[in-house]
């Protein structure tokens, strides 16, 4: 491989030799062609320009040269030096000046030549090839950084990254924004950059407070919910940028943006499931201050500390069952078992039927307070404290005007009753027959008959919800989940 | 504290049956005609139907998250009120900024203090 050589065509004589001992006197090295063949196969990038007298090319086909000139790469324009010979003069003069045009960077020494006119020639040819060799660098490094860019713009798939014109309609479309936004770039092309935004935001006119924001102050966050092709929703945290040409005038947008959109999601459940925690918490503290105000003030104090522990640990196992979990609700049947098996009522006594059912938080905090209440009460006055007592619980589904209702019947049988005596109006009795109407928009009634107390209660059933949407804030935007 | 809403009649909104239990006996003990107390937004709203009320007492979460449309009613209907709310007093929206709001667990002596703030404001309307 020639490295760095002046290619030198003068096959008659000594003009060859000659010309290449001139150069390498001033530091320039010279290979001498021994004719038109040898220069063309020794042409390339390398080389560092051509020195060639006239007579080395008259009257050869010059195709293979003049074709090499003009397929030269976009930053080289080889120099050629051309040394006039003595030809015959009318065909000479036209030959001349075809050859000047067809080989483009041509410097014509007539002869006899001066050494100082030749090496003086070649450095002015030398220098102009070291500034193509220059721009040859940095094309290809830019060529490399292109490339760089290239490649990373193209796999940030989490990024939407689309560049617009000064009148915001879409001039590139790049893959990360058909990967988040899921239109392709076919479909988004020429059209305004706003048809990303939500209908909410257009019509307040977002996008246009965005541009003007980036006109005047050259950025303007973007960090907000965008519409998806799926007609879901997707959250960018991100920004546009207003491209400016040397002279200042807007040359266009560029809008990127990071899909955060799980993560807003999740600081979304976050926050509503904090505010959850908060208002429940909240509840319960009102709940038990109303347990302490509402507590039967009769009889002894050690009797209201046990009422009302009672009380808080039948509200506590509900809290526990609620909170295990998302979608949960509470089995009817294992409330009322937890509430007897707490009395350590006498199994055989006590018969307890009905279908499977989930009760949702606020008909199983109320239930579960009835149901201990009835309890507690039986165990002192009633079937389970009685030797012969008997105790059945059960319910059943009913539908009502186009609705489920929960019908749960309490009787309890074998019990004496002192004639006159009435059901105590007490907390119980509240709760059954005032908070079951008010709360759960049903029916509470208690009654003492012969044999024992009857309560029934019956209230509509809420289609099934999970225990952590009850009672919990709407969701702020009222964004559709995506489909991804 | 003692605070006379004789000749007054107040509408309780509350979801909580003790709560609204305590709110309406603490009223009635002040001397106020008790509307409800209702549950439910919609319960409220067929009751403005029939009946207008000087004051309300409006809880926030109705059972299904906190919501302001019962309480826009009110407000287009010119009819005073303070909220109770479980909620952080930020999740109260801007156009109620003048309402007052109380956080539960509420003593319900603070009802009738925030109540007494609202007949200030009806004896002397702003503007006057």
């Amino acid at each position: 491989m020639d490295s760095g050589a002046v290619l030198v065509l003068a096959p008659i004589g000594r003009d060859g030799p000659a010309a290449v001992e001139i150069l390498s006197r001033i530091g320039i090295s010279g290979i001498v062609c021994a004719d038109y063949g040898a220069l063309v196969e020794r042409l390339g990038p390398q080389c560092l320009a051509v020195i060639a007298a006239e007579e080395g090319l008259y009257g050869r086909d010059l195709g293979d040269l003049i074709r090499w000139t003009k397929d030269q790469p976009v930053w080289s324009d080889l120099p050629f030096i051309i040394l006039t010979s003595h030809l015959p003069h009318q065909r000479a003069t036209a030959w001349r000046a075809e050859l000047v045009s067809s080989l483009g960077n041509v410097t014509l020494l007539e002869r006899p030549v001066e050494s100082i006119t030749l090496t003086s020639s070649t450095r002015a040819a030398l220098r102009a090839r070291q500034r193509q060799y220059e721009l040859r660098g940095l094309l290809s490094e830019l060529e490399h950084g292109n490339e760089r860019f290239r490649l990373i713009v193209e796999n940030a798939r989490d990024y939407a990254i689309i560049l617009s014109d000064p009148d915001d309609l879409i001039i590139d479309w790049l893959p990360g924004a058909a990967a988040v936004f899921g239109w392709s770039a076919d479909e988004m092309l020429g059209k305004p950059t706003s048809s990303i935004f939500t209908p909410e935001d257009q019509a307040q006119g977002v996008p246009e407070q965005e541009l003007g924001r980036a006109r005047s102050e050259g950025v303007a966050p973007n960090v907000r919910w965008h519409k998806t092709k799926d007609g879901g929703r997707v959250f960018l945290d991100g920004q546009t940028v207003a491209l400016r040409n040397d002279d200042g005038t807007i040359r266009g947008f560029m809008k990127i943006g990071k899909d955060i959109t799980d993560r807003r999601r999740n600081e979304e459940r976050q926050a509503v499931l904090t505010a959850e925690l908060q208002h429940r918490v909240r509840n319960v503290l009102a709940m038990v201050a109303s347990l302490v105000k509402r507590g039967d003030a009769t009889g002894s104090t050690q009797e209201f500390r046990e009422r009302l522990s009672g009380r808080i640990a039948a509200l506590a196992r509900t809290q526990t069952l609620l909170t295990r979990g998302a979608l949960e609700g509470v089995e009817l049947e294992g409330i009322v078992r937890d509430e007897l098996l707490a009395q350590a009522a006498d199994a055989a006594r006590v018969s307890v039927n009905g279908p499977s059912l989930i009760l949702m938080p606020k008909a199983a905090e109320v239930l579960t307070l009835a149901i201990h209440e009835l309890t507690t009460n039986a165990a002192k006055y009633g079937a389970i404290g009685a030797p012969q007592g008997k105790l059945i619980v059960h319910w059943r589904r009913q539908p009502r005007q186009g609705q489920d209702w929960l019908e749960l019947t309490w009787q309890e049988s074998g019990v004496e009753i002192s004639p006159g005596r009435q059901t105590r109006k007490g907390f119980g009795t509240e709760l059954i027959t005032r908070r079951v109407p008010f709360e759960l928009k049903g029916v509470g009634e208690m009654q003492l008959t012969e044999t024992g107390l009857l309560c029934r209660i019956s209230f509509p059933l809420q289609p099934s919800e999970s225990v952590l949407q009850t009672d919990v804030p709407a969701e702020s935007g009222k964004e559709n989940r995506r489909s991804s | 504290m003692s605070f006379d809403l004789h000749g007054r009649a107040v509408l309780v909104v509350e979801d909580d049956f003790y709560l609204a239990d305590d709110t309406r006996q603490m009223l009635e003990e002040a001397g106020a005609e008790v509307l409800g107390p209702v549950s439910a937004a919609n319960e409220a709203l067929s009751l403005l139907e029939m009946l207008r009320p000087d004051y309300a007492v409006v809880d926030v979460n109705l059972g299904a998250g906190p919501s302001f449309g019962l309480a826009s009613t009110l407000q287009a209907r010119g009819i005073p009120f303070v909220f109770l709310t479980g909620y952080d007093l930020d999740i109260v929206p801007a156009e109620f900024k003048g309402v007052p709001c109380l956080q539960k667990p509420v003593d319900p002596e603070k009802v009738l203090v925030a109540l007494s703030t609202l007949e200030i404001g009806v004896r002397n309307p702003p503007g006057r």
